[in-house]
């Protein structure tokens, strides 16, 4: 046994025990950066200098290699083993500016920056050797070794080529610090993760296409076939939402409730998995961007707030902001008839006031750049950190964000095997794992396993956490949720107050629908306008008030409700439309007919094409000369196929009127 | 000739070679070292040869081509014996007069003879000269004598005497104690007393002992090593054959440049001869004592001239120094307990075994003996190989020796130890050079590099060149010597520019410091020395290089302007006619203008300039 001190601490090892080791006996921490308990000492690395006192002589000296000595007095933090041991990390960090160990121990020595210019940012092997000594020492191969000397010395096979020993050997991948052993030629680190990877990038892109597929399907033919409103009934804000402000149980949303209950088993997998948007940003775009500050994550929890206070208020207004309705919408209205081109370019009636022109501005069929905006604002931001949308803004992503941090399943790191390179921080498309300790936040985290896919040591675990995931720097507050809330129920008054409305009386909604109840269940997602095939339903934009924005509408003047068709009510995931039969839907009232005499020019040619029998006759006016069309208000539906078919010019003479704006006569 | 077998059939051998060696003789000794080859000596002795056949000399007259007689600024060397006649600078042309008149009448020829640019007089006799009157010639001494490849002319001039009084009258311990009393030691730059360290290795446990001799001589400018296993060999393999009896080593190395040819060759051609007659190989000269020795050729790793990352060599790995927690001379190569000297040390043996350790313990300063072997170069008049005792100024090597600054500008500094040591400012000239003073004063003995700078060096731009080498040469393995060098490059690199910022010199200071501690082996260690040495006597320039981007010494380029004085200038138009770039213009007889923006700083002008009249500042 040999007794020397460390830092005053007398210690007895054995002899041949080295000052790393005895020093580490008693607790006494000495970072190190190209030492390994399996391997011999090399000494590369010179950053566990300490300074060493030998019969009155001090020395600062490498701890790694150097044999205790009886007597021995060592100093782990003196100032000069201390200032060697900084600039030999500053080296370093100059050197491989990006690789994780070297900038936490940095971080611990003050060092924020490296203190040299890098030229080579995407340098990481610090040439410790530690993989050059696990082939020989623990593989006993002798494959890689450390070639040429000075600035280009670097770890490789003779010759860089590689070698059939690597494919299977694999033993020198644990010992790597940085993880820039990938980059020796035949060494291949491979994610233990990667088929689970692989079957998400099939789910994510089947479902993408089976999206697509359906959206463009969305016809009258299509109804009975296909479940095209699938992806929106699945969705679980629209579910909670709808149901939140009207107040009821709406059978076709039973699916959404289902995502909530998977969300609280696995977290979030509808935006990892499902969401066809995120899919599509999913894509493109940097993982990681210093530039956006981490607090901005919140933004999407005060959106969330805002919406599920206008709900309860019975507004659905900003359901627009929803991703399946922000992709949804201009697949329907601008690409889907853009790529068709079967109406496009669409003339605008003749018979159009200027009014009703501007109304029919966001006409169907014409590419209107209004309805692409959102999502072309969503694919940009994605240029700027991938999912950007889904980190900072989403509010659904928010809902499932909030339910993920209760989630049973939740993603956690295996301290004991983790190697810290950090492969996983920059791999997640949500750049959530944190840097210093490789954890995550279960709300950010999207459960894609893009973390499992590139861990080259089985550390990253998806498995039963029962704490809940708070804490995070940018959780919103109780006071900032609150000030949410407020700005959503503000809104939403605001939406629903008079001030805001429109007194546009020919304002008429898809059959069955009722104006108020209408607005607190439409999400906005245009499919029905997608689907009726008489270019009837439009979207509104501010012309029926601005909480009306993106709601359909019914213009007879461009296209009447035809009578044989109740396809809105179908693919209405949230039954804004009510689900009618055809029966019920040819009962449903939209609206009444009213007849301008002043302009009828007597074609009877509305009469003719009426499709409700009674509801208009030919028959005589107080005061006039010859038939006219005589309205039956009680059994006039307002489908609107007189106001399509009458020839006069500019404003019809015979016009559907809103349940509420019928004149007395 | 059959293996000698005894000291007496040794002694029978030597007495006959001495018969045939008469030094009454006239002898025409030519340099053969490798400088006088480049300038010619094979032709010259080639015409000699033709001549003194011509003349019908041939059997009157030796004609020798020698090893390195060290004046190699003069070369090609030729001296008549016995009179010693000094020629220098001959060429074939000269031959005909030098046999002639010298080796038929034993008339000096004027015209070849050394003048002494002090006097101005031709000096006749070798001896006379001051370059050589001033050395205390022990190791170099035979390096003009003798043929390096005849094993006869070693061994007339005691050749293996030395061995013979080791094997037979003294014991391994005799011999250690010898050395250690001579006080010999390490001549390859660190200083380790020789004594001490074939004491440890004797004394350490194992039956395979080894020793080797360290000839990868790398510092730019310094070649004495070479010269010597060039022109003496066999001096030092006896001096090894002597280590490896001291310490109990049965096989030995000599790991040497594959550049040296001619060295490589000499010393295998003495290892061939010393085996074919018995003095290397098993049971040497009958004393029981077997001894092999292996030329082992360094690929040009200026690391493996650094002891650990030498004996990986040998073992096959790449050179990569190692940790020296343990002495090599208990697990050195393979593990085995191992001596490993510098050519100068083993040299040394044979002289201090014949002579006494009295003898070489009398030469020196108080804790540094015997004579130390420099390489005189740079702006110096006489370069070449000296030898004088440890303990000279370095005032009397530059001035006495080297005859002086060659520009007749002020000395400057002088640089020593090669890349690995510092600069020494002029006013410290009158240090006298042994181990410990080199070091107080920032730098190193090394292996004997001896720079002389005057004042038109830059002194930060010579720190960048060394420290371009040492980094260059870094093995990389250690963090501190591979970054750290390159930073520091870098940052001198920035300063030569003229982009150096405030701070930068203490961003110097800091990371040599760090260098210092932090690195592995010794070249990492001293790798700073000429940085800070230079920053810690010419602070001042760097910090005009710096503050007012201005290279007093006018080299580093982008901080200079060329310029002319027009009072100097006679419109000659020498100048514009030479400026490669045409940067010069002015008509004839009247003052030419240097446009600095066309100008690359060359040169070029000022050194075709007949009046002085190219300013630079």
């Amino acid at each position: 046994m040999v007794e020397l001190t460390i830092n005053g601490q007398k210690v007895q090892v054995e002899e041949g025990t080295t000052i790393l080791e005895a020093a580490r006996k008693v607790g006494i921490e000495i970072p190190t950066l190209c030492s390994h308990p399996d391997l011999k000492p090399y000494g590369a690395c010179r950053v566990c200098v300490v300074e060493v006192n030998r019969k009155g002589r001090s020395v600062v000296s490498t701890s790694c290699d150097y044999p205790v000595e009886e007597g021995m007095e060592v100093k782990t933090d003196s100032p000069a083993a201390t200032n060697t041991r900084k600039m030999m990390i500053d080296l370093l960090l100059s050197r491989c500016p990006n690789v994780r160990p070297l900038q936490l121990l940095a971080k611990q020595y003050g060092i924020e920056k490296p203190s040299f210019p890098t030229d080579h940012p995407e340098e990481d092997c610090i040439l410790c050797g530690l993989c050059v000594r696990a082939c020989d020492e623990v593989a006993h191969k002798n494959v890689i070794g450390l070639v040429d000397r000075s600035q280009a010395r670097k770890v490789s096979t003779p010759f860089d080529q590689p070698s059939p020993e690597c494919a299977t050997c694999g033993k020198c991948i644990p010992y790597c610090p940085t993880g820039a052993i990938a980059h020796v030629p035949g060494i291949q680190v491979k994610g233990v993760g990667g088929l689970w990877v692989r079957l998400r990038q099939v789910v994510q892109l089947g479902l993408l296409a089976l999206f697509l597929y359906l959206v463009w399907n969305t016809t009258r033919q299509g109804v009975e076939a296909l479940p095209i409103n699938l992806f929106s009934r699945f969705d679980p804000l629209m579910a909670f939402v709808s149901m939140l402000g009207s107040k009821k149980l709406i059978a076709n949303m039973i699916p959404g409730l289902v995502t909530i209950v998977v969300t609280l088993l696995l977290g979030r997998v509808w935006c990892g998995w499902i969401c066809p948007l995120g899919t599509v940003l999913n894509l493109y775009g940097p993982n990681r961007n210093p530039r956006i500050p981490d607090k901005l994550r919140q933004v999407k929890y005060f959106l969330l707030f805002a919406f599920i206070a206008a709900a309860l208020l019975g507004s659905l207004a900003l359901m627009w902001l929803d991703p399946i309705t922000i992709f949804v919408r201009p697949l329907a209205g601008t690409i889907y008839p853009a790529i068709l081109q079967k109406q496009a370019p669409v003339v605008i009636p003749q018979g159009l006031t200027t009014k009703e022109r501007a109304a029919a501005v966001p006409l169907r069929p014409l590419v209107h750049p209004v309805l692409v905006i959102p999502l072309v604002i969503v694919l940009v931001l994605n240029l700027f950190a991938k999912r950007f949308w889904c980190r900072y803004l989403c509010p659904l992503g928010a809902w499932v964000a909030f339910l993920s941090k209760f989630s049973w399943i939740k993603r956690y790191v295996d301290k004991k095997i983790c190697l810290e390179w950090g492969r996983c921080v920059p791999s997640c498309p949500m750049d959530t794992i944190s840097y210093a300790d490789l954890s995550s936040d279960p709300g950010e985290c999207l459960m894609c396993l893009d973390c499992l896919g590139v861990c080259p040591a089985d550390a990253t675990k998806f498995g039963p956490q029962p704490k809940p995931g708070f804490g995070y720097r940018y959780d919103p507050s109780r006071r900032q949720m609150l000030a949410s809330l407020v700005v959503g129920v503000g809104g939403a008054a605001l939406l629903k107050s008079d001030m805001l409305k429109s007194k546009y009386p020919y304002q008429l909604r898809p059959p069955g629908a009722k104006e108020d109840e209408f607005l607190s269940r439409c999400i906005r997602c245009g499919q029905c306008v997608k689907v009726c095939p008489n270019n009837a339903l439009h979207l509104a934009l501010f012309e029926a008030g601005l909480e009306s924005i993106w709601s359909p509408l019914l213009i007879p003047r461009i296209g009447n409700c035809d009578y044989d068709c109740n396809a809105c009510g179908q693919v209405c995931p949230t039954q804004a439309i009510p689900k009618l039969s055809l029966e019920e839907k040819r009962k449903a009232k939209i609206g009444t007919a009213v007849v301008d005499f002043d302009k009828c020019i007597r074609c009877l040619l509305c009469v003719q094409k009426c499709p409700v029998k009674g509801a208009l006759v030919q028959g005589n006016v107080p005061g006039r000369k010859g038939k006219y069309p005589i309205v039956n208000p009680d059994v006039c539906i307002g489908c609107g196929t007189c106001e399509f078919v009458c020839p006069v010019k500019d404003e019809a003479a015979i016009r559907v009127h809103a349940p509420g704006a019928v004149p007395r006569t | 000739m059959p293996r000698l077998t005894s000291r007496a059939e040794f002694e029978e051998w030597r007495q006959s070679v001495l018969a045939s060696w008469e030094p009454s003789k006239p002898c025409i000794t030519v340099c053969g070292g490798t400088g006088c080859r480049a300038l010619g000596a094979k032709e010259v002795t080639a015409a000699l040869g033709r001549e003194l056949k011509k003349q019908g000399l041939q059997d009157k007259v030796d004609l020798k081509m020698t090893g390195c007689h060290g004046f190699c600024e003069r070369g090609p060397l030729v001296v008549v014996y016995p009179q010693q006649i000094f020629y220098q600078g001959v060429t074939a042309e000269d031959v005909p007069d030098i046999v002639s008149e010298t080796l038929v009448k034993g008339n000096p020829v004027e015209r070849k003879l050394y003048v002494d640019p002090v006097t101005g007089q031709p000096v006749v006799h070798e001896p006379d000269v001051p370059f050589y009157r001033e050395q205390k010639r022990v190791l170099m001494k035979y390096n003009g004598l003798i043929i390096p490849t005849k094993i006869e002319d070693y061994i007339a001039i005691g050749g293996y005497q030395a061995l013979c009084k080791a094997l037979f009258e003294m014991t391994p311990e005799q011999v250690i104690e010898e050395i250690k009393r001579s006080g010999l030691r390490g001549r390859g730059g660190a200083g380790f007393p020789t004594g001490r360290k074939w004491e440890e290795c004797r004394r350490a446990d194992g039956d395979v002992k080894y020793v080797i001799c360290n000839a990868d001589e790398g510092d730019p400018g310094a070649y004495q090593d070479r010269s010597l296993v060039e022109g003496n060999p066999h001096s030092i393999l006896e001096g090894i054959i002597i280590g490896a009896y001291a310490v109990g080593a049965h096989e030995g190395f000599i790991y040497i440049r594959h550049e040296y040819p001619l060295a490589v060759e000499n010393i295998t051609r003495a290892i061939e001869q010393a085996e074919a007659y018995g003095l290397l190989g098993k049971n040497i000269l009958g004393s029981g004592f077997d001894f092999t020795f292996k030329v082992h050729r360094g690929a040009g790793a200026f690391v493996c001239g650094e002891s650990s990352a030498l004996m990986r060599s040998i073992e096959g790995y790449a050179g990569e120094p190692r940790a020296k927690r343990i002495h090599a001379t208990e697990k050195g190569l393979w593990d085995r307990p191992t001596v490993l000297n510098n050519v100068k040390t083993w040299a040394s043996v044979p002289y201090i075994i014949n002579n006494g350790a009295d003898w070489f313990a009398q030469m020196g300063t108080a804790t540094s003996k015997g004579t130390m072997v420099f390489s005189l170069v740079g702006k110096v008049n006489n370069t070449g190989l000296v030898e004088v005792p440890m303990g000279a100024t370095l005032r009397h090597l530059v001035f006495d020796i080297g005859g002086g600054i060659s520009s007749g500008k002020k000395c400057k500094a002088v640089q020593t130890g090669g890349p690995s040591g510092g600069c020494i400012p002029e006013r410290l000239l009158d240090l006298p050079v042994d181990y410990e003073a080199l070091t107080e004063a920032g730098s190193i003995m090394g292996s004997g590099g001896l720079i002389v700078m005057d004042e038109d060096t830059c002194m930060v731009d010579v720190a960048r060149y060394f420290l371009h080498f040492t980094m260059e040469e870094s093995c990389g393995k250690c963090t501190a010597c591979r970054e750290g060098s390159r930073r520091m490059y870098e940052i001198l690199e920035r300063i030569v520019h003229g982009k150096g910022q405030e701070g930068d010199v203490e961003r110097l200071q800091e990371i040599g410091e760090a260098m210092i501690a932090g690195s592995l082996c010794a070249l990492g260690r001293m790798a700073p020395n000429p940085v800070l040495s230079t920053i810690r006597y010419f602070r001042d320039e760097y910090e005009a290089h710096i503050r007012d981007k201005r290279c007093p010494a006018a080299v580093c380029k982008d901080l200079i302007t060329f310029s002319v004085i027009a009072e100097n200038c006679t419109g000659c138009g020498v100048c514009l006619r030479n400026c490669p770039q045409g940067a010069i213009t002015g008509e004839k007889k009247q003052v030419h203008h240097i446009d600095p923006n066309k100008c690359i700083r060359c040169g070029i002008c000022r050194e075709v300039c007949r009046f002085n009249a190219i300013k630079v500042e």
